[in-house]
């Protein structure tokens, strides 16, 4: 039941299958809603195209936000990166000014749960930017059985580093907080 | 006299210390600095005249404002001791999602009621004078009066000034098919105190604010027109990647100088 405009735009903008509904009647969408003179005459006066323009901005923002928090991520999943995050951005959407750390660490789980490319390394960083243990050692196996990675994390005075050892050299990343 | 400067943004944290005279301001985001950093803060408003610039308090969403973020902010405006803080006329979240991002809201009375309860409140709060910035959407809405006219009225009524985003203003009158001059005109001028700007960019047909690119010149002209127009006290460029190097800023900054001087 929705008692106002925003709280109604909010579930359009975030729910693609409200979208639809609204696409397919309008009428059905005001029924079902039991939406009220005012509101039905809103969801009446939006452009369809315009509010699917503005729910694929907000889900290309998050993106962009999470390219530079799991670039190496990104990379490995090549073209299939945008309709990934998009498939898993719809389902989910992170409260709170650490919103795109948690996007990132979801969108980590989500593909591991998948078992689509993810990099596990990249991903540790985030987790450990997001909680507040003060150090972390983990240890790694790479693509191949004989190569490895030991990632050290720690925390001073609310700054993260961290210190990654690897003995296969060109896919390491640089030696600060994401 | 008009002041010149950037957005404070990470990767030109060592640039920024090194205290070019091109910047003669900042603008800094309020959530960069809610989970720590206060070393870096407290240097910079040491250093630099300084705005405080809020992304998610969601002014436009019904109901109390978000009693965490407000009391983060608070307490990066009570670090900082900025000239002013501003936020956006846009809502973010509601009760049930956080949509991380600026949406638009109705011009309505209902929500011009709602905003200025909301900037007032957060004013109060900061002790400290708030100015609102207009915002890009891909959605237009409209509602019981024009965006100008909704503005002029949300700054009498929230006794706040207009953060003018010259780029926004732009994209939206490609976007939406109107004159941006035109609009302009019908702001009260001296409601306009601070602007911002950066390079848009185009993609399939539309125009978008990913803040990434360099000034082009038809926002330079806008600019111009604006500053033809308005009293403004300050212009921040505000670049969030893509970025170039000093140089380019540097000549950025160099030549909005050289046109705030023409037009004061």
């Amino acid at each position: 039941m929705f008692t106002d405009e925003t709280t109604l735009l909010s579930s359009l903008l975030t729910d693609p299958r409200m979208r639809e509904a609204l696409r397919s009647s309008s009428q059905t969408f005001i029924t079902k809603h039991a939406l009220n003179d005012s509101l039905s005459a809103f969801v009446l006066s939006l452009d369809l195209d315009q509010l699917d323009k503005q729910a694929e901005c907000l889900i290309q923002k998050r993106f962009s936000e999470v390219k530079m928090l799991l670039p190496r991520t990104i990379a490995q999943l090549g073209k299939d990166a945008w309709c990934r995050f998009s498939e898993y951005a719809t389902r989910y959407w992170p409260r709170g000014h650490r919103r795109h750390l948690l996007d990132a660490v979801q969108f980590g789980n989500y593909c591991f749960s998948r078992s689509q490319p993810f990099d596990r390394c990249e991903w540790s960083c985030l987790q450990f930017l997001l909680g507040s243990n003060r150090f972390s050692l983990q240890w790694f196996k790479l693509d191949s059985p004989w190569h490895y990675a030991l990632l050290i994390q720690w925390r001073y005075q609310g700054i993260c580093y961290f210190r990654w050892f690897s003995n296969q050299a060109p896919t390491h990343p640089e030696n600060h907080s994401p | 006299m008009m002041l010149s400067g950037l957005g404070f943004r990470p990767p030109l944290a060592d640039w920024i210390r090194s205290r070019p005279s091109e910047i003669e301001c900042l603008e800094i985001t309020a959530e960069h600095f809610f989970d720590g950093g206060q070393e870096q803060l407290q240097w910079l408003s040491e250093h630099y005249p300084l705005f405080i610039h809020g992304l998610g308090l969601s002014l436009g969403s019904p109901g109390t404002l978000d009693s965490e973020t407000l009391r983060h902010f608070i307490q990066v405006v009570e670090q900082s001791d900025p000239m002013w803080i501003s936020e956006h006329i846009a809502f973010t979240q509601t009760t049930e999602h956080d949509l991380g991002h600026l949406n638009p809201v109705r011009p309505t009375h209902s929500n011009l009621i709602t905003l200025a309860d909301h900037a007032r409140q957060l004013s109060d709060l900061c002790a400290k004078p708030l100015i609102l910035e207009n915002i890009t959407s891909y959605l237009r809405l409209s509602g019981e009066m024009s965006e100008p006219e909704f503005l002029n009225t949300l700054c009498s009524q929230a006794d706040c000034g207009l953060l003018l985003d010259v780029t926004n203003l732009f994209i939206n009158a490609q976007n939406h098919q109107f004159d941006p001059v035109e609009w302009l005109h019908q702001i009260e001028p001296a409601v306009i105190k601070q602007l911002h700007i950066v390079g848009y960019a185009q993609r399939d047909g539309q125009f978008h604010d990913w803040h990434d690119a360099p000034i082009q010149e038809d926002l330079w002209e806008l600019l111009e027109a604006v500053l033809e127009y308005a009293p403004v006290e300050a212009c921040i460029i505000e670049r969030d990647g893509g970025f170039p190097a000093r140089n380019d800023l540097q000549k950025d900054l160099l030549r909005m100088k050289d046109i705030a001087h023409v037009y004061r």
